[in-house]
Formats: C-alpha cells, sequence, structure tokens
C-alpha cells in the first residue's frame, strides 16, 4: 500500500464515546490515550475516508477531528501507516502527557455525535 | 412499583418521617431529580426490592462477593442487609443502584433532608449521585468498549472512584464553598478519571490500575504564563487541597499546594 505523506493542513478523525463528551460538546483529555503499553494513537487521514466509513463499523462511535499540524505541535509524530482493512490508518506516535492529552483534547472538534 | 431502564439510588439517607434510629433505607429516585421531585421519594429498603420485577445481585464491590442474590422475578419478603461500604449492583436492565457507605449519614446529609431543604440538596448532590452510578455502569464494558483495544474498567478503579465521589461529598458537607460535581469519563487504560474545568483552570484526577495509582494534574494560567502541578496522590485527604484550589484559589496558589504532611496510604 502507498505511504501518503500527511501534511500540517490535514485533517485526521479519532472515534469518539459518549462518555467522552461533555455538557459544552468539549471533548474530555481521556479520548487521546495511547493504545495500550505503546506509544501510539490510531487515528484515519480524513482525506483517504469519510466520517461515516470511519464509524461504520462501530454504531456506539462518534468521530472527533483535529490537525495533524496541532498535533506535531505537542512534539508528535503524525504517520500514515495502512493496515489491510483501511488505507486511511494512521498514527500520532510519541508519550501522551497529561498535558499533551488535554491540548489534544482542546484542539479537537466534535464532527459525529455518537448514537445514545 | 419501580419502571424498567431509569437509575435509582437507594441511600442511607435518614427519612425525617422515620424516628432516629430506624436503619431502613430509604429511596431516591433518581431519574427524577433533575426535573421533577416526587411528592414522595421514601420507601423501605424492603419495598424497593420487592417491587424490582428482574432478578439481580447485590454485589459487594470490595470483596467482590455477592451479598444477597435474586434469582427469580419474585423478590417478596426479602430483607437486604446494609453494607458497610460502598456498593453498586447493575442488574438485567441495566439499572444502576448505588449503595453509599454509612459515611454519607453526616450531620451535613441529616440536613439535608430536613423537610425545608430536602428539595434544594437532593439536587445538589443529585449530581455526585449521577457520577457515581456512571462510575458502577463502567464495570459492564466489555474489552474493547473504545473500539481502540480499550481494557476493560479495573474494579479496584471503580472503587476507589466511588471513594473519591463519597470524599466530595464529605468535603461538601464540611466546608462553606460550592464543592462542583466531577464529569467522569473511562480511561482506555481501565481506568477512571475526573475533571474540573473552569476557564483556564483546570483539575483532573486520574485513577490507573496495576497497580493502582491516583494522580493528579493541575493547571492554570498566570500572568507569567501556565502553571502546572501533577504527580500522585497518597491519600483522599488530598482533595482536600486540590478541591479548594480549584474553587477559590488562584494560579499561583499551585506553588504553594504543599502534600508533604503524613497521611494514611491507601486501605485495600
Amino acid at each position: 500500500m502507498k505511504i501518503e505523506l500527511i501534511f500540517d493542513k490535514n485533517e485526521l478523525y479519532r472515534r469518539i464515546l459518549d462518555d467522552w463528551i461533555k455538557e459544552d460538546n468539549s471533548l474530555t483529555s481521556a479520548a487521546f490515550s495511547n493504545t495500550s503499553k505503546t506509544n501510539d494513537m490510531s487515528v484515519n487521514l480524513a482525506r483517504l475516508t469519510t466520517p461515516e466509513k470511519t464509524i461504520s463499523e462501530y454504531p456506539n462511535c462518534g468521530l472527533a477531528s483535529f490537525l495533524a499540524g496541532s498535533a506535531r505541535k505537542l512534539d508528535q509524530q503524525v504517520l500514515h501507516e495502512p493496515i489491510p482493512d483501511n488505507i486511511a490508518h494512521s498514527t500520532v506516535r510519541g508519550e501522551k502527557t497529561r498535558s499533551i492529552r488535554k491540548k489534544l483534547a482542546n484542539g479537537s472538534t466534535v464532527i459525529l455525535s455518537p448514537s445514545k | 412499583m419501580l419502571e424498567n431502564n431509569t437509575d435509582y439510588c437507594i441511600a442511607n439517607f435518614q427519612n425525617p418521617t422515620m424516628g432516629m434510629g430506624d436503619e431502613k433505607y430509604n429511596i431516591v429516585n433518581y431519574g427524577d431529580v433533575s426535573e421533577s421531585i416526587p411528592s414522595n421519594i421514601y420507601q423501605q429498603g424492603t419495598t424497593i426490592v420487592n417491587s424490582l420485577t428482574t432478578p439481580f445481585e447485590f454485589i459487594d464491590v470490595l470483596s467482590e462477593s455477592i451479598f444477597y442474590s435474586i434469582t427469580s422475578g419474585t423478590t417478596s419478603g426479602v430483607n437486604i442487609g446494609i453494607p458497610e461500604t460502598s456498593w453498586f449492583l447493575n442488574d438485567k436492565t441495566n439499572r444502576t443502584i448505588v449503595f453509599p457507605s454509612p459515611e454519607w449519614h453526616s450531620l451535613g446529609m441529616t440536613e439535608a433532608f430536613s423537610p425545608e431543604t430536602e428539595v434544594t440538596n437532593i439536587r445538589s448532590y443529585g449530581q455526585f449521585i449521577r457520577a457515581s452510578q456512571k462510575i458502577g455502569r463502567y464495570a459492564k464494558y466489555p474489552e474493547n468498549w473504545d473500539s481502540y483495544g480499550a481494557k476493560v474498567i479495573n474494579k479496584d478503579c471503580i472503587i476507589m472512584s466511588t471513594k473519591i465521589i463519597e470524599q466530595l461529598i464529605d468535603l461538601k458537607s464540611s466546608i462553606t464553598f460550592e464543592v462542583p460535581p466531577p464529569f467522569v469519563a473511562p480511561l482506555s487504560t481501565g481506568g477512571v478519571q475526573m475533571e474540573w474545568e473552569h476557564g483556564d483552570r483546570y483539575l483532573e484526577i486520574s485513577i490507573n490500575p496495576n497497580p493502582l495509582i491516583v494522580e493528579y494534574f493541575a493547571t492554570d494560567r498566570a500572568k507569567g504564563g501556565q502553571l502546572s502541578l501533577e504527580g500522585s496522590l497518597q491519600s483522599l485527604s488530598f482533595l482536600n487541597e486540590l478541591i479548594p484550589w480549584f474553587v477559590n484559589g488562584t494560579a499561583e496558589d499551585l506553588s504553594y499546594i504543599s502534600f508533604e504532611e503524613s497521611y494514611e496510604k491507601w486501605a485495600f
């Protein structure tokens, strides 16, 4: 599979749950954790997928988006790492301190609300 | 009769219509708290159990043992024991019933349920109970509940989170300013997170498993830039420093928060 360049202006999608959305529609930093025992947080590169496709197999999930550039400003690497069933799969790689997770949350927008 | 698919809280709040020393439990129909208060919110614990129509178990989350199991739809004549610690259960219709610890039955709570003030205080405490109920529901989340490989929420973390809610209620009863209820959220690590946020001021308590650890992250914008403080909490008593800071402190006060006193360690 071809590896795409991800530019700072590119949008990234992260699936979210209703539990992670506050009353004012902002997100908790809990939504931006690395996968257990890794330095990686999975996202989808928006230009290679759609919001609906990203959550299609996860009926309880909604979707948040943020810019690759905002993650890079937090000392994160943003890499296109496609997997067999998901050509848009990408990774935000780096330690997610509490401060970084909070900043990622502050820089994200809910674009699809989870079904309750 | 209780309705299905509604959350309830059985609380050991003293029923003002009963005499002192009466150990009967009362029920707060939590689902109605934020909107309208039923004219008679008090029922005996046995009445509550009798009215449940689906099988369920009362689970001691501390010892992870079942202390009362109801296996059929008939619950007539059941007498439930009074738990010494916090309890919760999830029945088969996804109702969550939370048993706060007897410590909740403090002077403040007794006052809270005086006839003159009960409605206001039910609403106020209801937000904490709602948080506790949410945390109880996390126990049912399956592996990979976040679609990214999240772990099952650890029971010790749920218990500790419930204790923190109780500590907040105790704090609320003992101080003169308003303690805001936390926003609670499950963590993909199998832990639980609590947050308070107002403008640039932010306080986060995360309870993580294996080994159980409670950590804090406090940050605020000062004249000279962003100030942050983070570390692990050695006991729930530390909340008595952090919460007042969040409510009444300044960003610069973060520099003066001291956890140097020798508090007792977590008891598990």
